[in-house]
């Protein structure tokens, strides 16, 4: 479909991402199920998770003990049927610090891809589209894109580290500096793309039509650039969520006390050297298995995406097509 | 030297140096806001006001931010990196012994990482099709897929704890994370590089020892960070593999080596690109796996001047750590340049 700009062709593109979400309903096979069925278990976890230690207890189960609780009389214990995957040197009971860890790790990546998406795409639009179009418009876009190559030279460990130590260690300091940390990658990705929507037709039909360059930015090529730069966003969750626990690992994060996968790690890394394995080693599983998650989730939409914009080539494709068409 | 005279490269190397002093301002601005008094930190905690505010009007705190800016980049200009009152060194001292043993580190996890993967990815994007080898590859194809998704998941300082528990802790057959060499057998530092160090010294059990105490975080660096590099390649041969040259180059009865040759040549620029981005990012970025490994090396000073706000220390550390980036993406748009003519535009 070489240059088609009927508005049916239109509608297509647009919900680019929304078909893939259909596709992913329509086709689920087993592979799909885990994935998706391992996302709303994390989900759920950063809801209820950290009240299900509480709630153990409350039952009168002898396992059950708050994320927070201590237990000094019996630190460093191996899993047993009081402390169900053992406790750390301070006393800490694994098994439910564990289940409310996740909350802090994935809100701060939700929030985090959420801003950098916010900022960086409309950043990355603007300089994708203003590139040739004069003297002014194309030093625009080479500034943004030159002061992100800063940012991006920037040693991004040790950057996040500062801004939050400028800041103050909080969840909140921590979500602002994954957010300028992760900017640079979606404003590349999002200029990328509108570099070759805005040769499309329908671009020069919206131009003739007098319509401004904002307007033609964000209501005409906007939507139909974003799509491959949002289906990335699970990979930069990922990201995120392995980055705030090295934050914490050097105990630069979130405050010591929250409980946190790269915080537990770090606790329990010094017994690692002399044997106490448990401590360290659940947490980085958990860690391991969520981010592994978003890997699959992020591919798994890659490649409907891929499917889907083949058109009629796939099964799912020409559905799609055939629907969109008859809209 | 035609490749500087290409529009792409001169645009390149115009905007370097303004990139340069944007670096410089936002390493000395960001560093301005730390919470603390700078004099205060340098003098001690317990020592007289008096001294403080004369430590102050000495080093020019309370002068505007402007012209501490200029001072700082002047002193840059000459090799001034300020002084580190944690090491009570000259900053421009601790790089010089810090800084070699990180950049080894990393070179060497890069060149095992490229050893490695290179050969794999090419192999694996042309898997046999038959004969014995076509199980073997069909298997391969699957494991490197999950891997590529694994690398990217791992923390590597999980994953460089957990080596330490099988192999020291466990297996004991690994030497004691405690630095790179064993206690006592360090060789008289003339270059700082640890390896050129033992060389020179001809010192076999230091050479030794030096390996033995590299092994684990070479691995888990090369573990980490050669899934990007292995997807990378593998994608890249891919893409190229499905070409109409590639196809015509096989129709004309070209040797399957000659044009396994092409198709690495024509898909190069990625690869350099991801392996660029890996070895800039890695200067600063294997900072956890050298303090877990005890390597006192150039992130981990970085991680402990921020902890202890040493101001002059944690400026260089960024200012060094993206001026290596930005010299490394530099080499690798030139590189760009010369393996593909299209960018020289």
């Amino acid at each position: 479909m070489t240059g088609v700009t009927s508005p049916a062709a239109l509608a297509q593109r647009r919900h680019l991402l929304a078909r893939v979400g259909r596709a992913i309903f329509k086709k689920p096979g087993l592979g799909t199920a885990v994935i998706y069925g391992g996302l709303i278990f994390f989900f759920l976890l950063a809801a209820i998770g950290p009240s299900i230690g509480p709630w153990l207890q409350d039952v009168g189960c002898g396992c059950g003990w708050g994320p927070e609780e201590l237990d000094p009389t019996h630190s460093l214990e191996p899993m047993n049927a009081r402390h169900l995957l053992g406790t750390d040197a301070s006393g800490h009971d694994i098994f439910s610090r564990l289940l409310a860890s996740p909350r802090v790790n994935l809100v701060i990546a939700f929030v985090a891809a959420f801003l950098s998406v916010a900022i960086g795409v409309p950043l990355g639009l603007i300089a994708g589209y203003s590139v040739g179009r004069g003297r002014a418009a194309s030093l625009l876009s080479e500034l943004i894109m030159r002061a992100q190559d800063v940012l991006q030279s920037f040693p991004i460990f040790v950057f996040a580290m500062v801004l939050v130590a400028v800041a103050g260690q909080s969840t909140q300091n921590v979500i602002i500096a994954m957010t300028i940390v992760n900017l640079p990658a979606f404003a590349r990705l999002a200029r990328a793309e509108i570099l070759t929507t805005r040769e499309q037709p329908y671009a020069d039909a919206a131009r003739i039509l007098g319509h401004s360059n904002v307007w033609i930015i964000f209501r005409h090529l906007g939507p139909n650039s974003v799509a491959s730069t949002l289906a990335t966003m699970p990979v930069v969750m990922g990201f995120v969520v392995l980055f705030t626990a090295s934050l914490s690992f050097v105990g630069a994060g979130v405050p010591v006390t929250t409980p946190e996968l790269g915080g537990m790690i770090s606790r329990g890394a010094g017994n690692m050297v002399t044997g106490e394995w448990w401590p360290s080693v659940f947490p980085g599983i958990a860690l391991g298995v969520l981010v592994l998650t978003f890997a699959f989730a992020a591919q798994d939409i890659a490649t409907r995406m891929r499917t889907v914009k083949r058109g009629e080539s796939g099964a799912i494709g020409a559905v799609a097509e055939t629907r969109a068409a008859s809209a | 030297m035609a490749l500087l005279r290409s529009p792409f490269i001169r645009r390149r190397l115009f905007f370097f140096v303004p990139q340069l002093l944007l670096v410089t301002f936002i390493a000395f601005g960001l560093l301005q806001l730390l919470p603390g008094d700078p004099a205060q930190a340098r003098a001690g905690p317990l020592s007289p006001p008096a001294k403080v505010e004369e430590l102050r009007q000495e080093r020019g705190y309370n002068d505007p931010f402007v012209t501490q800016y200029i001072r700082y980049v002047g002193n840059l200009v000459q090799g001034d990196f300020g002084d580190s009152w944690f090491t009570g060194q000259p900053v421009s001292k601790d790089l010089k012994e810090r800084l070699p043993a990180t950049i080894e580190l990393i070179t060497i996890s890069l060149v095992v990482a490229l050893g490695i993967m290179i050969p794999l990815g090419v192999r694996v994007a042309a898997p046999k099709q038959r004969g014995p080898m076509a199980v073997v590859d069909k298997y391969l194809v699957r494991v490197v897929r999950f891997y590529g998704l694994l690398a990217g998941s791992l923390a590597d300082f999980w994953l460089a704890l957990i080596l330490i528990f099988i192999f020291y802790a466990t297996l004991g057959v690994s030497p004691e994370p405690t630095g790179a060499f064993a206690f006592g057998v360090r060789p008289p530092p003339v270059t700082y590089f640890p390896f050129l160090d033992s060389v020179i010294d001809l010192n076999l059990t230091a050479l030794k020892s030096y390996v033995g105490h590299l092994v684990l975080p070479v691995a888990a660096l090369v573990f980490v960070y050669g899934g990007p590099i292995l997807k990378m390649v593998v994608a890249s041969m891919a893409e190229i593999r499905s070409s109409q040259y590639v196809e015509n180059a096989q129709a004309m009865g070209l040797k399957s080596g000659t044009v396994r040759f092409i198709q690495l040549r024509n898909s190069l620029p990625p690869i350099l690109t991801i392996i660029g981005v890996i070895y800039g990012f890695l200067l600063g970025g294997a900072v956890l796996v050298e303090r877990i490994f005890g390597l006192n090396g150039f992130g981990n000073y970085g991680v402990n001047a921020v902890l202890v706000t040493d101001w002059d220390a944690a400026q260089s550390f960024m200012l060094v750590a993206a001026v290596w980036v930005m010299i490394t993406y530099l080499v690798v748009d030139i590189a760009h340049a010369a393996v593909d003519p299209r960018v020289r535009l």
